[in-house]
């Protein structure tokens, strides 16, 4: 299982009509376009000849070389020269053979790796048989990252390609991937549009999961609510204004009291009238933790200035009032 | 159920592993030359952690068997010891801190006693400071160890015969039969943590049912031991009023409140690392969906004015029905102190000198 055998080829011209372009099974990217293979291919011609394989019913199924093959059917081809695969070949041996030829130009994006984990998972006898290919296929040797990658192999085609074109973040996929595709694609519509960075991803992946199991909802309900809606379409805010919005949307959803608490806090520190040199900050959470008084002063005449600032603020009654919120 | 018993070699030869194996006769055994061993087996399992509730390791105890309990500065601390007989438990609650504490967690018994009894004597003796109250509840739970073990019946008769320390025996179970007939002395307090029907049903595996715990309570009070109740973690949820009232109501229907040296309120609060946990095991758990925010000690607390509602309600219940039983807070600050109960434990001589004197009423200790 774990050498590839010997294969045997012969080398055919094969009409470009008899492959079935459509057959998917050793296919590892999802990017099917052959733009920059065409000019190539139109210069020099089919350098390295695709690898094929023929069907039961006789039509050839394409295991190595998919954008070459439609780099020459949009050439306007009808025959390729092509290297079909002698005697019988598993469809094991095929996917291997299909992974070590990409690999052997270039490394396989993660994409590519969980679909070639995907594909190979229901193939081989055992569950951690897998794994000890890994170093043979070129996927990772840890296996908390292997896992994570063949978690990606779930999700939407839509979804794992976004990860190549960094609409979503590795890390942020692999928490979708705990989710149903209705759900997942929810998300990955609001991250289309946002743009947010991996940590903002998670961030709004959580929330939004806590809020679908404290209200007893769907992720993708929440997702489409009335309240984010309302948020996306405002035109007078631009994208981060957006990111913004739709995270604090989603907190004081999932923590109304303290987002309640917090909103009171920054009333009361308005009443206290502070000016842009001396600058309060709640204690975190409002646990009980020491709050913090910030000033910035240049000389003595700044610093006396700052003293009264200081005085008048503890003259304040709305001090006592952020100082003890719970009273 | 305990489905393997590994002996460390370095006490295959104590009487008590005897005693152990003679009550699990049908229980294969494996002798083993240290805990690597069974961590190694328990590790490549599924489910570590429950694995661990199914097999019991009979080892020695190499570090102290009393232990101060790992309060933090930020938060009251009760003053309590830890008599450090064993670890982890057969019931297996969402909530509970075990499931993250060791690595991975399993049921271990130390045989080695004789060093606990040494210990105690020390500190009978030592009349430094002067008194203690000290409970087997902390890393396991008291009661699950009866079956196999002695241990009630040494404990119990030894604190009989002192009057500097109290033993607690905190449960969930109803394994209380092997109390029966032993001399007290009102020594040990007998406790239960409690919660209410569904908590217990939705949060607590194999526990005894509310019910069940009070009617265990209400027989040791009948052969007359002190009582303590811990009503700890306090979850807030759908209908956790009316729930958490009519517990207060039925213990004390059951139980007298004279009898009660101490009730404890605790609201849920956790590890962070316990959240992936109770998410992977307890996937129908909703607990660690609440308001919560990082306490001062790191860990995750419902944000304050939440507790300080929780705590109020359940003071005035139980205020209602016993107006002089010692009541206080496990791990809170002297905000919650002050807002839920009206005073702070300072003002009061500090919250161990609290607890002091009200076992030294309940257990005629001298404090």
């Amino acid at each position: 299982m774990f050498d590839q055998p010997v294969m045997k080829y012969a080398d055919k011209v094969i009409s470009i009509s008899e492959i079935d372009t459509k057959d998917d099974t050793c296919r590892l990217s999802l990017r099917t376009d052959p733009d920059a293979l065409v000019d190539s291919i139109r210069a020099v011609g089919l350098i390295n000849p695709p690898v094929l394989r023929q069907r039961q019913d006789l039509k050839y199924q394409i295991v190595c070389g998919f954008r070459r093959v439609m780099a020459c059917k949009a050439l306007g081809w009808h025959e390729i020269k092509a290297r079909v695969l002698k005697g019988s070949s598993t469809e094991l041996d095929c996917l291997k053979l299909s992974i070590l030829d990409n690999r052997s130009h270039r490394q396989l994006n993660v994409v590519e790796q969980a679909q070639g984990i995907q594909k190979l998972s229901p193939l081989l006898p055992c569950r951690n048989c897998l794994q000890m290919l890994s170093s043979v296929l070129g996927f990772p040797k840890n296996q908390k990252v292997f896992k994570k990658i063949g978690s990606l192999s779930r999700l939407p085609g839509a979804i794992q390609a976004g990860v190549m074109d960094e609409i979503v973040s590795f890390e942020a996929v692999v928490d979708l991937s705990e989710f149903s595709s209705e759900d997942a694609l929810s998300f990955f519509e609001l991250f289309k549009v946002l743009k947010l960075s991996q940590n903002k991803q998670r961030e709004v992946i959580t929330l939004v999961w806590e809020i679908a199991i404290r209200e007893d909802l769907k992720p993708a309900e929440i997702l489409q609510s009335k309240g984010i809606r309302t948020i996306l379409d405002r035109a007078e805010l631009n994208r981060n204004e957006k990111g913004s919005k739709v995270r604090a949307h989603l907190k004081q959803r999932r923590f109304p009291t303290l987002t309640e608490a917090e909103k009171r806090f920054s009333k009361e520190l308005k009443a206290l009238k502070l000016n842009e040199h001396v600058h309060m900050t709640a204690s975190p959470y409002f646990e009980g933790g020491p709050h913090t008084l910030r000033m910035t002063f240049k000389g003595m005449k700044d610093f006396d200035e700052r003293r009264k600032t200081l005085d008048a603020m503890a003259k304040n009654p709305a001090l006592k009032r952020l100082l003890e919120p719970f009273e | 159920m305990i489905s393997r018993l590994y002996i460390d070699e370095a006490v295959k030869h104590h009487p008590a592993v005897g005693t152990v194996q003679q009550s699990l006769p049908a229980v294969p055994v494996s002798v083993v030359p240290d805990a690597a061993k069974v961590y190694e087996v328990l590790t490549a399992m599924q489910d570590p952690i429950a694995a661990g509730k199914r097999v019991l390791f009979l080892t020695r105890n190499k570090g102290p068997f009393l232990r101060k309990c790992p309060g933090t500065k930020s938060y009251i601390c009760c003053g309590y010891q830890i008599l450090h007989i064993g670890t982890y438990c057969t019931m297996d609650c969402a909530y509970c801190i075990l499931q993250a504490y060791f690595h991975p967690p399993v049921l271990q018994y130390f045989v080695n006693q004789e060093r606990l009894f040494k210990e105690l004597d020390d500190l009978v003796r030592s009349g430094r400071p002067p008194f203690h109250r000290i409970g087997t509840g902390e890393f396991t739970d008291s009661l699950i160890w009866e079956p196999w073990t002695e241990l009630s019946s040494a404990l119990v008769p030894y604190f009989a015969q002192q009057d500097r320390v109290v033993l607690e025996l905190k449960t969930k179970t109803t394994a209380v039969e092997n109390l029966r007939g032993l001399e007290h002395n009102r020594k040990t307090i007998v406790a239960w943590s409690l919660n209410s029907p569904a908590i217990i049903r939705s949060e607590e595996r194999g526990t005894a049912s509310m019910r069940a715990r009070l009617r265990a309570a209400a027989q040791c009070e009948a052969w007359g031991y002190p009582l303590a109740f811990h009503f700890d973690p306090l979850i807030l949820y759908e209908g956790w009023e009316k729930d958490y009232r009519r517990l207060v109501r039925e213990l004390f229907a059951s139980v007298s409140a004279q009898n009660i040296v101490w009730i404890s309120l605790g609201s849920f609060r956790f590890m962070p690392s316990l959240k992936p946990i109770i998410r992977k095991r307890f996937q129908k758990s909703r607990i660690i969906y609440g308001e919560f925010i990082p306490g001062l000690d790191g860990k995750m607390r419902y944000f304050k004015p939440l507790r300080i509602e929780l705590y109020r309600k359940m003071a005035a219940w139980i205020r209602e029905l016993a107006p002089d039983v010692m009541l206080y807070f496990c791990m809170e600050d002297q905000e919650v102190w002050e807002q839920a109960l009206g005073f702070v434990p300072e003002d009061r001589g500090g919250l161990s000198r609290m607890l002091d004197e009200s076992a030294a009423r309940h257990c005629g200790v001298v404090v």
